[in-house]
C-alpha cells in the first residue's frame, strides 16, 4: 500500500531515527551561544544557540525578552547573519545545513544542503546582498540572497582548493560590505583571500601558528584583522600582502573580533574569557572591558555603540558597556602592562538569562529511565519510552539517585543518547536488530492497565509507533489523541490509525531522520507528521523497516536465547544435556513450569523437548494455577545461585551467568 | 649462595651446571684485585700489565672453554633440543673457521668473537652483535643475571617460583609452558622461561668473551639461546627468517619482565625480612645491615643473607652523591672487609649442609666461589689500609638505612632505565581548545621513510636531524569521519593530535619503517628501499630540546650512532641482516661500578664490627681461610698476577665474565692504550682517545671498518634497487 523508498535522497547510507526529549517551549538557551545578530529597526537580538535553536529577543523588554524561537536545526547553530535589512536570517549549523529564515516571523524558508560537514562560518556582503558559507568540508559557497529567498540556490561555488593538499577546515570567514574580497581562516594556519566576484584566488597570508578562528575585513577590503588559536591577532595589509602588526594581548586563543567601522579600534575575546579594546594604531593603548565567566564566542555592538552584547559558551547573554574612546587612551599606559589590568566593568549592564544544559546522564538497567545532571547540578529523571521528563529532583546527589533507582534487571540496549545540544537527544538503534532488541512485559513496564493480560511489548517498536503516530492519519483526530495516554481505542489496529495502544509521545517532540553519524535529512515535530508535505518527505526518508513497524504493524522478531537445562547435582537425577532455545524475556518461572511439566511430569520424556519453554509459556498462560505450583515444586539454579521466579533469562545470563557461552540452568525438585 | 653476589660478583651465578661454575669461579678470582691504593699508572706500566695478564687469561679461558664445551655436549645429549634445530642449527666447525678468517690485518683471528648462522638466524645474530656493543648493556646484563641467581638461591622452594610463573607468562604461552614444565627435569626446570632467555643471553656473551680470550677462530653457535627464545615465543620456531626488529622488541620485553620480577621478589623479601632483621640485632651500635648479617646464624641461611644483600643494594644507591669524596678510601677498605660477609655465607652454607640434604648440594656447589672470594679478600686485607676501617667505612653505610623502595625498583630495571622513553599523545579539541594528554612508554620509535626529501638536505647534519625530527614528532588532524569526541563539548569535533617525547632513553632505537604491510600478513610485506640518511650524530628531539630549538638555542643532548642493522633483500621474510657496531672501548663503563662497590661497602661494616669485636666473626674468618687454602687451587697464581696490576681493581669484575675483548691485532695503531681488554688506564680513558673503529658483523664474518668506510656504506646508493638498507638505528645519548 505504501511506496517507500528505503533511504530516499540519502543514497545508500543507513538512516537513523532520533528524537529530542524537551519542553514544548524552551525559553532559554540550554547551552552556549555561538553567534549574535542585532536588528535595529525592530530592536531584536538574534542568538544562535548550541541547543540548535535560534532565539529572538527584545532586549528592551526585560520582563518578557523572548520573542520567537526558530527551531529547525538539529545541532549547534554556529553562525547567523541578518540580511535584507533585517528581513531574512541565514544560519549555519553543525547539522551541515544552511537555512534561510524569515526573520520577522521566524519560519524557515529553505534549507541548503551543499555542505558535507559542519558549517562553521558565514560572511555577508551587505551592498551586494551576498552571503558566503564555509565549514569543515573545506568548501566555501557563495549565495545570492535574492535568489535564496526565491527558493533556488545559486550555483556560484568557490572551493578552497588546497594547492598543497593540506587539510584545511575553515573556521572563520569574512567579506567586506561591497563584496570585493572574501577571507577564510582555517586549520591550515594561513589566510586565503579570494575575489568573490570572479571567484579567483588573490593571495595566501602566512604567519599564524595555529587555527584562525576570527576574521574582520575593513570596508574597502584593504585591511584584514585575524584572531588565532595561537593567542595572537594580526593586522594584515591585503594590498601589500603582508602582516603589518601582531598583537599579543590574550593569554589563549582569540575567538571573536569586533572592529569599528573606521577600523581603528578592535574588541577581542577568546578562550581566556577576557574582552579587550585595543587601539589598532597603538596597541599599548588598550583596556580590559570585562571578564566573562566562559570563553567568548561572539560580540556585537549595541545600536548606540556604547555597549556590546557578548555570547559565550555559557547560555546567558550579557551586555557590557564600553569605555569611551578618550578614556581608553587615558587609562592604558604601557607601564600598566605588567600588572593584571582591572576590567572597566565588573557587572554587565543587562543579562538575558540562560538555562542549564544536561551534562551527564546514566541509563538505568531497565533501559527506559535516564537520570541526568545539568550544569546547575539539578538531577532529573526522564522516561525515554514516553519521551517525557518524569521528575525534577533539584540539586540532589546524582550518584545516589542512580543507585537508588537501579534494578536488578537486564534489558538490551535499544538506543543511544546524545547531549551535544544540552538536551536529551535519543538515537534509536540503527537497524531492526539494535532497535528492537528490548522486549518487556507490559506488566513490568507498567503499561497494562490493571488486570489486563500480560503481554510482551517491544520498546523500540512502541516508540516508533508513537513518534510517527500521526503519519497518514486524518488530521481531525490529532487533537483527540494528544495527551490521551493509555486508552487504546477500538480502531487502533487499523492501518489508518497510527500509534500504539499504550501511550503517545508529546506532540512537540522533534523527530529527526539522519544519516548514521552524520547529516540530518529531515526534522519534524511528532504532531506534524500528518501534514501532506511532511508525509511526502517521510516517505522519502523513513527506512523500510520502520515503515513495516509503523504502518504495517508488523511485530519485530523475538530475541532467542539458547541455554542448557540440567538436573542439579544434588537431585541425583541423570538426563541428557539438552540445548533449548527460548525468548530472552522468558521468566525463570516459565522454565520451572517446563521442568515440572515436561521433564519431571513426563518422566523420561525429557530428551525430546525440542520446542522449548516457548510452548510451555503459552500453555501456562491459560493455567495460572500451574504457575505458582511450578515455583513451589521446582527450583532453578545458575552457577549454584537460586533464581528468582520473576527473573528473565537475559537477566540471569547477564548478572549471574556472566559469560558469553551458552547459559546453563540446573533444576531440582523442592522437597 | 647470596654471598656470591655480595662477596664478589659475577657471572658464575647464572650457570647452573657445576662444571661451569668451577671455571667461572676461577675467572671471578682472577677478576678480584687486591685493594691497592689507586695509583695513576702511566702507559708503560699499563702495557706491562697487559703482558702480565696474558698468561693467566689464556689458561683460564681454556679451562672455561672446555667447561662450556662440555656443557654444550651435555645439553645436546640431554637437553630438550629439537631435532629440527639440530639439523639446521649446526654448522660444521670447519666451515665456520673458514668463514671466520678474512682479510683482517695480521692474523686470522677475527677482531671479536663471531657468531655462526644456524640457518636463517642472521636476524638473531645481528641483534646479538648490536646489544653486545650497546653502551653499558653487557655490564648491566651481567649484574641482572647475577642478582637473578641470588634471588633464585633464596627462593629455592619451588612453591614460590611456580606462583610467580603464572604472573609473568602470557596467556598464549600458558599451555606451552606446562608442557615444558613436565618435560624439563634438569636442575633449572623451575626457572622461568622468560628469565631463562635473559640468562642464556648472558651466557652467549660469556662464551663470546671466552672465545676472545683464547683467540678462537671458531664461531660461536647460539643455539641454546635460540632454543630458550623459542621456548618463550614459538614464533621463532622453524628456520624462517624473522624480523630483527621484532626479536629486539621481544628480547627487551623479556629482560624488562625479568627485571620486574626480580625487583618484586626482592621487595617481598625485604618486607618479610625487615621485622626479622631489626629485632635480631645483637649489637646496638651496628646499623641494620650489620645486624642482619649477624642474624644469619639465627634464622634460615637464605633469607637472612638476602636481606643483608638487600640493604646493601640500598647503600649503593644512597652513596652515589657522596661517592666522589670518599671514593678511594672506601674502596680499599671495602675490599678488606669483604671477609666477614663471606664468612657468614660460609657459615650458613655449613649449617645448611648439616641440616638439609638438598641445600647441602646447593651449598657445596657454592663453596668454591665463596672460597675464592674469601681468598681474594684476604689478599686484599693484607695490603689494604685496614686501620681506616672503623672510621670512614661507616659513613656511606649509615645512609643505607633510609633506603627508598621506589628508587630501588626503577634502578633495578635497567631495561626501563636505558631503553625506555616516554611519549606524550596530546589531543586538542579545535572547538573548545581543551587539551588531553596520554603518556606512553616506548622502547623504540618507528620512523616513516620520508620519500619526498630534498636530496640536498642529506648533506647537512642539522638538516638530517631536522628530517628525523619532522618524521618523528608529528601532528595530525582528526577530522571528517574520524572526528574526536570531546568530553568538554560532549560531541564530535575536529581535533589536533600530536606525538611528542617527554623523555628519550639513554639508548635510543630508531626503527625505519621499511616494511609496509599489506593486509597485515608477513608474506605481503613490501619493502621501501628509498634512501634515508643515517646520521652519525643525531640531535635530540625530546620536549626540552625542541624548546631549545624553538628558541634558537643548541639542543640539550645529542645522540651518537653506535649500531646499525642493515637489511638486504626485498621482503621481510627473506633477505639478510648485517650489523654494524661501533667498537668503543667499554672499559669506562665498568669503572666505579656501583654494584661492585656496595658489596665491599657492606663488608666494611661487618668487618669493622665483627672482625674486631666478635668472636663469631673471627671464627668465620678462620673457616674461610681454611677453605680458601684447601679449595682454591690455582687462584693464588691468578690473583698474584693481578696484584701487580694497580688499575684493575677500578673496574667491575663482570668485565672479565662477559665483556667485549677485542683482539689486540685490530686495535687501531695509534691507540695503544685503547685496549678493550679490561686494563685501560684511567687517564687514557678520560681523554677522548682516537676515533673508535667500526665492526661489520655479518654472522661468521667480522670486519673492521674505519668511520669513512662505514659512511660509504651508509651513503646513498646509485641505484634504488640496491637493497642493503639501514633498518634499525641504535643511538646512545651524549651530553
Amino acid at each position: 500500500m505504501m511506496t517507500h523508498k528505503t533511504s530516499g535522497s540519502s543514497g545508500k547510507k543507513k538512516v537513523q531515527v532520533s528524537y529530542v526529549i524537551r519542553d514544548e517551549i524552551e525559553p532559554r538557551h540550554r547551552s552556549g551561544v555561538n553567534s549574535l545578530q542585532y536588528s535595529p529597526p525592530l530592536d531584536r537580538l538574534y542568538s544562535a544557540g548550541r541547543d540548535g535553536i535560534i532565539r529572538v529577543w527584545t532586549p528592551g523588554n526585560s520582563k518578557e525578552p523572548l520573542g520567537l524561537t526558530m527551531e529547525h536545526h538539529t545541532d549547534w547553530v554556529n553562525d547567523i547573519v541578518l540580511c535584507c535589512g533585517g528581513r531574512n536570517l541565514i544560519s549555519a549549523s553543525s547539522d551541515t545545513t544552511v537555512k534561510v529564515w524569515n526573520a520577522h516571523k521566524g519560519f524557515c524558508m529553505s534549507t541548503l544542503r551543499t555542505h558535507k560537514d559542519y558549517v562553521k562560518a558565514l560572511a555577508y556582503a551587505k551592498d551586494r546582498e551576498q552571503v558566503a558559507s564555509a565549514g569543515l568540508d573545506r568548501a566555501i559557497f557563495l549565495w545570492d540572497i535574492n535568489t535564496l529567498t526565491a527558493l533556488t540556490a545559486s550555483n556560484n561555488v568557490v572551493t578552497t582548493s588546497s594547492v598543497s593538499g593540506n587539510k584545511d577546515s575553515i573556521y572563520s570567514l569574512a567579506m567586506n560590505p561591497s563584496g570585493t574580497v572574501i577571507v577564510s581562516g582555517s586549520t591550515e594556519k594561513v589566510l586565503r583571500v579570494w575575489d568573490p566576484r570572479t571567484c579567483s584566488k588573490l593571495m595566501k597570508l602566512k604567519g599564524h601558528k595555529d587555527n584562525v578562528k576570527a576574521l574582520a575585513v575593513n570596508r574597502d577590503g584593504s585591511q584584514c584583522l585575524s584572531g588565532s588559536s595561537d593567542g595572537t591577532m594580526k593586522l594584515w595589509s591585503l594590498g601589500q600582502q603582508r602582516c603589518m602588526q601582531t598583537f599579543h594581548i590574550h593569554d589563549e586563543g582569540v575567538w571573536a573580533l569586533l572592529v569599528n567601522d573606521s577600523f581603528t579600534h578592535v574588541l577581542s575575546g577568546g578562550r581566556d574569557r577576557k574582552i579587550f579594546m585595543t587601539d589598532l594604531r597603538n596597541p599599548d593603548r588598550r583596556v580590559l572591558v570585562c571578564e566573562e565567566s566562559e570563553p567568548v564566542l561572539k560580540m556585537i555592538s549595541t545600536p548606540d555603540q556604547t555597549g556590546i552584547w557578548v555570547a559565550t559558551s555559557a547560555s546567558a547573554i550579557k551586555q557590557w558597556s564600553l569605555p569611551k574612546l578618550p578614556t581608553l587612551s587615558e587609562s592604558s599606559h604601557p607601564n600598566d602592562y605588567e600588572e593584571a589590568p582591572k576590567p572597566s566593568n565588573t557587572k554587565p549592564e543587562k543579562m538575558i538569562k540562560g538555562g542549564a544544559a544536561i551534562r551527564q546522564f546514566s541509563v538505568l538497567n531497565d533501559k527506559r529511565h535516564i537520570v541526568t545532571k545539568d550544569t546547575e547540578n539539578n538531577v532529573a529523571v526522564y522516561d525515554v519510552l514516553k519521551a517525557i521528563k518524569v521528575e525534577d529532583m533539584g540539586p540532589v546527589d546524582y550518584e545516589e539517585e542512580i543507585k537508588k533507582r537501579q534494578k536488578m534487571v537486564y534489558v538490551p540496549n535499544w538506543f543511544n543518547i546524545d547531549l551535544k545540544t544540552g538536551m536529551l537527544t535519543i538515537h534509536l538503534g540503527q537497524d531492526e536488530n539494535d532497535c528492537f532488541s528490548a522486549w518487556v512485559s507490559t506488566k513490568e513496564a507498567g503499561l497494562s492497565a490493571g488486570d489486563a493480560a500480560d503481554q510482551k511489548v517491544n520498546y523500540g517498536n512502541l516508540v516508533l509507533q508513537a513518534l510517527l503516530e500521526h503519519w497518514w492519519r486524518p488530521l481531525a483526530n490529532d487533537e483527540e489523541a494528544d495527551g490521551q495516554g493509555d486508552s487504546p481505542s477500538a480502531g487502533s489496529n487499523t492501518h489508518t490509525r497510527g500509534g500504539n495502544e499504550y501511550f503517545s509521545v508529546p506532540g512537540h517532540t522533534p523527530v529527526i531522520l539522519s544519516e548514521v553519524g552524520g547529516r540530518t535529512l529531515y526534522r519534524l515535530l511528532a504532531r506534524d507528521a500528518g501534514g501532506e508535505t511532511e508525509g511526502v518527505l517521510l516517505n522519502e526518508t523513513v527506512p523500510s523497516w520502520v515503515v513495516d513497524i509503523v504502518m504495517e504493524k508488523t511485530l519485530p522478531v523475538f530475541i532467542k536465547i539458547p541455554f542448557y537445562l540440567l538436573p542439579h547435582g544434588s537431585s541425583g537425577m541423570r538426563t541428557k544435556k539438552d540445548r533449548l532455545i527460548a525468548n530472552d524475556f522468558i521468566q525463570v518461572r516459565k522454565v520451572a513450569e517446563h521442568v515440572l511439566e515436561k521433564v519431571l511430569g513426563a518422566g523420561s520424556e525429557s530428551g525430546s523437548v525440542a520446542a522449548g519453554p516457548t510452548s510451555a509459556e503459552k500453555e501456562a498462560e491459560d493455567t495460572q494455577e500451574l504457575n505458582s505450583l511450578a515455583e513451589e515444586k521446582v527450583e532453578l539454579l545458575c552457577n549454584d545461585i537460586m533464581l528468582e521466579p520473576n527473573m528473565d533469562l537475559r537477566t540471569v545470563r547477564h548478572f549471574i551467568w556472566k559469560s558469553s557461552s551458552d547459559l546453563v540452568l540446573h533444576y531440582r525438585p523442592v522437597k | 649462595m647470596t654471598v656470591i653476589a655480595t662477596g664478589t660478583s659475577s657471572s658464575e651465578t647464572n650457570g647452573p651446571p657445576p662444571r661451569k661454575k668451577i671455571c667461572l669461579s676461577l675467572s671471578g678470582k682472577g677478576r678480584t684485585k687486591p685493594p691497592v691504593t689507586v695509583a695513576e699508572a702511566d702507559s708503560t706500566s699499563e702495557m706491562s700489565v697487559t703482558v702480565n695478564r696474558a698468561d693467566p687469561n689464556k689458561r683460564r679461558v681454556k679451562r672455561n672453554f672446555t667447561a662450556s664445551d662440555g656443557r654444550l655436549r651435555r645439553e645436546a645429549l640431554t637437553g630438550p633440543l629439537e631435532p629440527g634445530m639440530m639439523l639446521n642449527g649446526f654448522v660444521s666447525d670447519s666451515v665456520n673457521s673458514i668463514a671466520a678468517s678474512d682479510d683482517s690485518p695480521g692474523s686470522d683471528v677475527p677482531p671479536v668473537a663471531t657468531i655462526c648462522n644456524l640457518g636463517n638466524t642472521c636476524f638473531l645474530n645481528s641483534i646479538l652483535y648490536t646489544l653486545r656493543f650497546a653502551p653499558h648493556f653487557l655490564h648491566k646484563l651481567h649484574h641482572l643475571v647475577n642478582d637473578l641467581a641470588d634471588a633464585a638461591a633464596r627462593n629455592n622452594t619451588s612453591k614460590v617460583k611456580s606462583s610467580s610463573l603464572g604472573r609473568s607468562i602470557g596467556l598464549s604461552n600458558k599451555h606451552y609452558w606446562n608442557m615444558e614444565q613436565m618435560r624439563t627435569s634438569n636442575e633449572n626446570c623451575t626457572k622461568k622461561r622468560v628469565q631463562t632467555v635473559t640468562e642464556k643471553l648472558h651466557e652467549v656473551y660469556e662464551s663470546l668473551h671466552s672465545a676472545e680470550l683464547k683467540e678462537s677462530t671458531e664461531p660461536f653457535q647460539p643455539e641454546i639461546f635460540l632454543h630458550a627464545l623459542r621456548e618463550v615465543n614459538p614464533i621463532f620456531e622453524g628456520n624462517q627468517q624473522h624480523d630483527a626488529h621484532e626479536l629486539l622488541g621481544c628480547l627487551l620485553n623479556y629482560m624488562r619482565e625479568t627485571c620486574q620480577d626480580l625487583s618484586k621478589q626482592l621487595e617481598s623479601h625485604q618486607n618479610s625480612e625487615l621485622c626479622n632483621g631489626t629485632c635480631s640485632s645483637d649489637d646496638g651500635k651496628k646499623e641494620t645491615k650489620g645486624s642482619l648479617l649477624a642474624h644469619v646464624g639465627l634464622s634460615s641461611s637464605t633469607s637472612s643473607i638476602s636481606s643483608g644483600k638487600w640493604n646493601v643494594r640500598k647503600s649503593w644507591k644512597r652513596k652515589k652523591p657522596s661517592n666522589e669524596s670518599i671514593f678511594k678510601p672506601n674502596r680499599t677498605v671495602k675490599n678488606g672487609s669483604q671477609s666477614s660477609v663471606i664468612s657468614n655465607g660460609t657459615l650458613t652454607a655449613q649449617q645448611a649442609n648439616s641440616e638439609d640434604p638438598t641445600s647441602s648440594i646447593e651449598s657445596a656447589t657454592n663453596e668454591p666461589r665463596i672460597l675464592v672470594n674469601g681468598e681474594v679478600h684476604e689478599a686484599g686485607e693484607g695490603d689494604s689500609s685496614s686501620k681506616e676501617n672503623g672510621s670512614c667505612s661507616l659513613r656511606p653505610l649509615q645512609e643505607t638505612d633510609e633506603g627508598d623502595h621506589a628508587e630501588d625498583k626503577t634502578r633495578l630495571n635497567f631495561i626501563e632505565e636505558d631503553f625506555e622513553g616516554v611519549s606524550v599523545l596530546c589531543t586538542r579539541c579545535l572547538e573548545c581548545e581543551c587539551v588531553t594528554e596520554r603518556k606512553e612508554t616506548f622502547y623504540e620509535i618507528g620512523v616513516p621513510i620520508a620519500s619526498d626529501q630534498d636530496p640536498e638536505k642529506r648533506e647537512d647534519c642539522e638538516q638530517i636531524s631536522e628530517l628525523y625530527r619532522s618524521s618523528i614528532v608529528t601532528e595530525e588532524l582528526l577530522l571528517n569521519v574520524n572526528k574526536y569526541w570531546c568530553e568538554h563539548c560532549l560531541r564530535y569535533n575536529e581535533a589536533r593530535r600530536s606525538v611528542k617525547y617527554e623523555s628519550l632513553p639513554p639508548l635510543l632505537i630508531l626503527h625505519l619503517k621499511r616494511f609496509s604491510s599489506t593486509f597485515g600478513s608477513m608474506v605481503c610485506m613490501s619493502k621501501v628501499n628509498d634512501y634515508m640518511p643515517t646520521p652519525l650524530i643525531l640531535d635530540c628531539f625530546c620536549d626540552e630540546c625542541l624548546e631549545a630549538i624553538s628558541k634558537d638555542e643548541d639542543v640539550k643532548h645529542r645522540y651518537q650512532l653506535y649500531g646499525v642493522i642493515m637489511h638486504l633483500g626485498a621482503t621481510i621474510a627473506s633477505g639478510h641482516y648485517v650489523a654494524y657496531v661501533r667498537a668503543a672501548d667499554p672499559i669506562s663503563e665498568y669503572r666505579s661500578c656501583d654494584k661492585d662497590k656496595r658489596k665491599t661497602a657492606s663488608l666494611v661494616a661487618t668487618n669493622a664490627t665483627k672482625g674486631s669485636n666478635q668472636p663469631d666473626g673471627e671464627k668465620a674468618r678462620g673457616l674461610l681461610r681454611f677453605f680458601s687454602k684447601t679449595k682454591s687451587n690455582n687462584s693464588d697464581t691468578v690473583s698474584s698476577n693481578h696484584l701487580g696490576n694497580p688499575h684493575y681493581r677500578n673496574t667491575c669484575r663482570s668485565l672479565d665474565c662477559c665483556g667485549v675483548r677485542m683482539n689486540k691485532a685490530y686495535q687501531p695503531a695509534d691507540s695503544k692504550a685503547h685496549a678493550v681488554n679490561g686494563c685501560g688506564n684511567e687517564e687514557e680513558v678520560e681523554d677522548e682517545g682516537p676515533e673508535p673503529s667500526w665492526l661489520e658483523c655479518d654472522d661468521e664474518t667480522v670486519r673492521v671498518l674505519t668511520r669513512q668506510q662505514l659512511e660509504d656504506i651508509l651513503a646513498p646508493k646509485q641505484s634504488k634497487n640496491s637493497s642493503l638498507t639501514p633498518y634499525l638505528l641504535f643511538y646512545s645519548r651524549i651530553p
